[in-house]
């Protein structure tokens, strides 16, 4: 039974949301850092590989299509039961296809994200159904801007934003085996503008979780996950086909082929986009593998 | 231990590269898209070769570039200063039957076309994101660029013209000036182009002696204020525009065949009268032609 229970926190742990460069849908800190509860000395490796595209602007005079793969290397550490810290770094390709078929590609580091996770409550025993905490993040623009024969690429094309995004948010989760629910809400917000005077809107991103594991190695999972998000500006302009309302289903599955390590598929698709002007945001897939140290 | 995570960190790593085909290497593309070069220019269809009739009361005619018209009537019209304001140009796909239900559509709920006002590269220090002034009292037939404006690939027959009151920023406006106070005047105004579409300044000979010499010039200086504005003109193709991926490039001329603006105007009333002057900026609308247009770059003037 203990063994079930570890090989279930385990799954807890798979990716399940979304964190791409701009529709941040979803709460981005679930792959890295899990959902189980802690205990000190607890290291975690994760490898993710995302796919995902989207079509935005005015059909013939603005529209341009978005295509995006990134495998994104994440550790996380918890000195204590108390703390949880993780950082991700994004390898990140981007294609950007215009009306006009023209089109550019752009490739390199994105930006890294340091997270830190507080356990406010405490597990008092192995039997505690219900843990509760605080996010504190940051998005550390470690990228650089991508260049072409002395100029620079478009943004869209930009594996990384180049802002610094601090963010901060409540997550709550609910252990009842075999049932597993998390949720969480994150604010951000950008201190600093991004590349070619890029000024990302303030976003919440909820997150809603959950999972029912079939058997100790094999689980069923489905997210809701929800982005509301203020229009972006380049230097003060505002970016008309931004911001707005999406929120998006995701189905997968966590399986543990062998014990500490964790593979994972899920499928994301849009179910509702109320964007500012023309949005639209493909269905994406994410596979990942995970080793718990 | 250390060594099996080190195994394990380098598997993933590897597992990475071959997923994603190395994400993330520093290997920027990028590849131009299809463009349409605009410019403008102006000429007489039918050329009006008046004798000079220097006079006072007018502009000094003899001592200023002009482009003489010629009204209904004969009297013959000189432009010393004569801007207009070019807004947007839009190439419309040609219609078939298959795209029939999308124009309809779009008759129902409009939308843009390819148009010139996205996507616009600056050509000579215009471009197509703001509107264009133009002086129409310089070279006939020079070939002015506008800008370049990205397009989307399609067959297009017809490109549409729009002149505009100017509100803000503008490319060629010209900066104003008074009039010479001398008679006659040496320096016509040069007008605040500002709120308007067209400005002229002009005079014609209002009286002349028993052997036809001109003894008194009038001046006609007048813009459209309080005139209705039938502001756009649909202009047919030569030849449909067809861009694809293989024919990327292309150019189109607007040309302004200003002789015809006082086609059926009495140019001795257009200082008093709004009719007058509204069928002025209706002919301004309708000289607008297609003056040349293309494959590849645009033609250069010769010199």
């Amino acid at each position: 039974m203990r063994h079930s229970f570890f090989l279930f926190l385990l799954l807890a742990n798979s990716p399940t949301v979304f964190a791409c460069a701009t529709c941040l849908c979803g709460d981005p800190t679930l792959t890295t850092m899990g959902v189980e509860k802690p205990f000190a000395g607890r290291t975690r490796i994760s490898m993710d590989y995302l796919t995902r595209g989207e079509t935005v602007g005015e059909a013939r005079t603005q529209e341009h299509m978005m295509d995006e793969e990134r495998v994104t290397y994440s550790i996380s550490y918890a000195p204590t039961t108390q703390w949880m810290f993780s950082a991700s770094v994004p390898m990140i390709n981007k294609s950007v296809d215009r009306y006009d078929l023209s089109h550019e590609e752009g490739s390199g580091v994105g930006d890294t994200d340091l997270t830190a996770r507080w356990f406010v409550s405490q597990p008092t025993s192995i039997a505690t159904s219900r843990l509760w905490g605080l996010h504190l993040g940051l998005r550390v623009p470690t990228s650089s801007e991508q260049m072409l024969n002395d100029a620079a690429i478009d943004f869209d094309a930009q594996p990384g934003a180049g802002a610094l995004i601090p963010s901060v948010g409540v997550w709550l989760g609910e252990y009842h085996l075999p049932w597993f629910f998390y949720t969480s809400a994150i604010v951000q917000h950008a201190t600093s503008e991004g590349y070619q005077g890029y000024e990302p809107g303030n976003a919440i991103l909820i997150t809603a979780h959950s999972q029912y594991a079939l058997r100790p190695q094999l689980a069923l999972q489905f997210n809701i996950d929800a982005r509301w998000k203020n229009q972006d500006r380049y230097s003060d302009v505002i970016d008309d086909d931004s911001g707005g309302t999406l929120v998006m289903v995701t189905p997968g599955l966590a399986w543990t082929p062998i014990t500490d390590w964790l593979v994972s598929l899920s499928y994301q698709q849009p179910i509702l986009e109320n964007a500012h002007g023309r949005q639209e945001e493909d269905a994406n897939l994410r596979m990942g593998v995970t080793y718990d140290f | 231990m250390i060594f099996k995570r080190i195994r394990i960190l380098s598997v993933l790593l590897v597992i990475g590269g071959l997923v994603t085909g190395c994400a993330g290497q520093e290997d920027n593309a990028s590849e131009s898209g299809l463009v349409v070069h605009f410019a403008q220019t102006h000429f007489q269809g039918d050329e009006v070769v008046g004798a000079l009739e220097p006079a006072v009361g007018g502009y000094a005619q003899d001592q200023l570039e002009r482009h003489t018209l010629r009204d209904q009537n004969g009297v013959q019209l000189s432009l010393y200063r004569t801007y207009l304001v070019i807004d947007d140009i839009a190439l419309l796909p040609c219609t078939s039957l298959a795209q029939l239900p999308a124009r309809v559509l779009n008759f129902l709920m409009p939308s843009a076309y390819a148009h010139a006002g996205h996507g616009s590269e600056p050509v000579g220090g215009r471009a197509l994101d703001q509107p264009n002034v133009i002086d129409l009292v310089t070279q006939d037939q020079f070939i002015l660029p506008l800008g370049d404006a990205a397009i989307a690939p399609g067959r297009y027959c017809e490109v549409q013209v729009s002149l505009t009151r100017l509100a803000g920023e503008a490319y060629g406006k010209p900066e104003f000036a008074p009039a010479s106070t001398d008679d006659p005047i040496t320096s016509p105004e040069i007008p605040e182009m500002s709120g308007k579409i067209f400005a002229l300044r002009s005079d014609y000979c209002a009286q002349r002696d028993s052997g036809n010499t001109c003894l008194q010039r009038q001046r006609v200086d007048i813009d459209d204020a309080g005139l209705s504005e039938p502001l756009t003109q649909t202009l047919t193709l030569t030849t449909p525009l067809e861009l694809n991926a293989t024919l990327r490039e292309a150019y189109l001329t607007v040309g302004i065949e200003y002789d015809t603006w006082l086609a059926d105007v009495d140019a001795t009333l257009l200082s008093s009268d709004l009719n007058e002057r509204q069928k002025l900026l209706n002919n301004i609308t309708g000289s607008l032609r297609v003056f040349n247009q293309g494959l590849g770059d645009l033609p250069t003037n010769i010199e």
